[in-house]
C-alpha cells in the first residue's frame, strides 16, 4: 500500500470513528440525562431521597456533558474548517 | 466584456441550483422532528433555515475541494463551468422526472468533470480526487450513519427501556430541538459549501481569483448562504402539506438518534473536505436507528435507491454535461453558446412549468 494511499486511509478511519464517537457520546450523555430525570422524580415521590438525589446528580452531570459534548465537537469544526 | 455575460450566467445558475437543494432537501432536514412532533412544521421550517444559513460560515473545506479537488482549475473556463452546471441540473430533472434516485452533489460533480473532460480531455480531471474525496465518503458516509445511529439505539433502549415511555418520549422530544438543529447547521456546512466551490472556479476561469491562491470570497459565502437557507424556507411551506404521505415512523429516541448520527457524520465529513450526499447521509441514520429498534424496519427498497444513485449520478451527469458543452461549442467559442443553452433552457422550464399548471387548474376547479 502506498504512503498516499495510507493517508486517504487513515483519514476516512478518522472520519468513521471521530463521527461513531461523537453521535455516543450525545446519544449516551443525554440518555443518561432523562434516566437521571425520570429515575429522580419516581425516588422522590417514593420518599427515597438519597436516591433522588444522586439520580439528579446524574441527570446534572449528563445534561453538562451532553452540552459541553456539543459545544465542544462545534468548536473543533470550526477551528478545524 | 466576454466572458462576462458567462460568468453572471453561471453565478445565477449555481445560486438557483443552491436554492433547489435547499428546498428540496428540507424533508430530510426537518421531517424526522416534525413526525415524532418535537417541532411543529413552521418553528422547524424557521429553524432549518437559519441554521442553515449559519452552517454555510462554518467551514471552507468542501468548497475547496469542489474548486480545486476534481478538475485542475487552471484548465477550466466559465463555458466549461456553465456546462457542468447545466448538465447536473437538467440529471437532476430527469431523474426527478422519472423517480430514479439520484443525489445532486454528485450530479455537480459529475457534471463538471464531464464538461471539463470534453473541453480538455481526462488529462484535466483528477482522478485520484474523484476516487478519494468523493468516490469512496460517498459509499462510506450512509454506512458510517447507519452504524452509529443502529449502535447509538441499541445503547438507548439499554438506559431508557425500563423506564415510563410518557416522560421518554417528552425528553426526546425536547432532545430533538438540539439534534435537528444540529443537522440543518451540518446540511448547510456541507451543501451550500459545493455552490461556493463551483461560483469560486468561475471566478478562478474568469481570472478575478488566481489559481495558485484559491479561496472563497465572503460575498460568495453570504450569496450561497442565503440562497439555500431560502430554498429551505421556500421548500418548508409546500412539505408542510405534503407532510401527512411522507411520515416516517419512528419514536422520539430513534429521531433524536438518527439526526444526531446524521448531523456527526457531515460535520466530521466536512471538516476533512468530502462533498457528501447530505441526503444519503441522513437516509442512512434513520434506516439505522430504524434498525436498531427492529431488523425486519430496515427499508431496503430506499437502500437499493441509494446504491442504484452512487452507479447511476456521476457517469450520468458527466455525460449530459459533456453533450451541452459539446452544443454550447457547436454555437462558437465566445458567449454565444451559453447564452443560447440559457434562453433555451429557461423556455423550456417555463413551457413545462405552463403546460403542468394548465393541467393542475381543472382538477382545482374540479374540486
Amino acid at each position: 500500500m502506498s504512503a498516499g494511499s495510507s493517508l486517504i486511509a487513515a483519514a476516512l478511519v478518522k472520519v468513521l470513528w471521530s463521527s461513531v464517537l461523537a453521535s455516543l457520546v450525545v446519544v449516551v450523555t443525554f440518555s443518561a440525562a432523562i434516566l437521571g430525570i425520570v429515575r429522580g422524580s419516581e425516588m422522590q415521590a417514593a420518599n427515597r431521597g438519597s436516591a433522588a438525589f444522586a439520580y439528579r446528580a446524574l441527570a446534572f452531570c449528563a445534561l453538562c456533558g451532553f452540552a459541553g459534548s456539543v459545544v465542544y465537537g462545534l468548536v473543533l469544526v470550526t477551528q478545524k474548517s | 466584456m466576454s466572458g462576462d455575460i458567462v460568468l453572471v450566467l453561471v453565478i445565477v445558475t449555481a445560486l438557483a441550483f443552491d436554492f433547489t437543494n435547499g428546498f428540496h432537501d428540507t424533508a430530510n432536514v426537518v421531517a424526522t422532528s416534525i413526525s415524532t412532533r418535537a417541532l411543529s412544521p413552521k418553528r422547524a421550517i424557521g429553524m432549518a433555515s437559519v441554521l442553515n444559513f449559519v452552517g454555510a460560515f462554518v467551514s471552507l473545506k468542501v468548497a475547496a475541494t469542489v474548486g480545486k479537488g476534481f478538475v485542475d482549475a487552471g484548465d477550466v473556463t466559465t463555458t466549461v463551468v456553465f456546462a457542468g452546471l447545466v448538465g447536473a441540473i437538467i440529471w437532476n430533472l430527469i431523474t426527478w422526472y422519472l423517480g430514479l434516485p439520484s443525489s445532486s452533489s454528485h450530479a455537480l460533480v459529475g457534471g463538471l468533470v464531464g464538461a471539463v473532460v470534453a473541453a480538455d480531455g481526462w488529462a484535466a480531471a483528477n482522478g485520484h480526487g474523484l476516487l478519494t474525496k468523493l468516490i469512496i465518503p460517498a459509499i462510506a458516509s450512509p454506512l458510517i450513519a447507519f452504524l452509529a445511529a443502529w449502535l447509538a439505539v441499541l445503547i438507548v433502549y439499554r438506559i431508557v427501556g425500563k423506564l415510563r415511555p410518557g416522560p421518554v418520549g417528552r425528553g426526546f422530544r425536547l432532545g430533538q430541538l438540539a439534534s435537528s438543529g444540529l443537522l440543518a447547521l451540518s446540511h448547510g456546512t456541507n451543501d451550500a459549501q459545493k455552490t461556493m466551490g463551483v461560483i469560486t472556479l468561475a471566478l478562478v476561469a474568469h481570472g478575478n481569483i488566481s489559481a495558485s491562491s484559491f479561496h472563497v470570497p465572503t460575498w460568495v459565502v453570504i450569496a450561497s448562504a442565503s440562497s439555500i437557507s431560502l430554498g429551505t424556507f421556500t421548500g418548508g411551506w409546500r412539505i408542510i402539506k405534503t407532510m401527512g404521505s411522507r411520515i416516517i415512523s419512528m419514536d422520539p429516541a430513534q429521531g433524536f438518534v438518527a439526526q444526531t448520527a446524521g448531523a456527526a457524520v457531515i460535520l466530521v465529513a466536512s471538516t476533512a473536505g468530502y462533498p457528501l450526499s447530505t441526503t444519503h447521509v441522513i437516509t442512512g441514520g434513520i434506516t439505522g436507528a430504524g434498525a436498531g429498534k427492529r431488523l425486519s424496519a430496515v427499508r431496503w427498497g430506499v437502500a437499493g435507491d441509494i446504491v442504484r444513485a452512487w452507479f447511476l449520478t456521476l457517469p450520468s451527469a458527466a455525460v449530459v454535461a459533456a453533450a451541452i458543452y459539446g452544443l454550447m461549442r457547436l454555437c462558437g467559442s465566445g458567449d454565444g453558446g451559453p447564452i443560447v443553452v440559457a434562453v433555451v433552457g429557461v423556455g423550456l422550464l417555463a413551457t413545462a412549468f405552463g403546460k403542468r399548471h394548465q393541467a393542475l387548474k381543472p382538477a382545482a376547479e374540479q374540486a
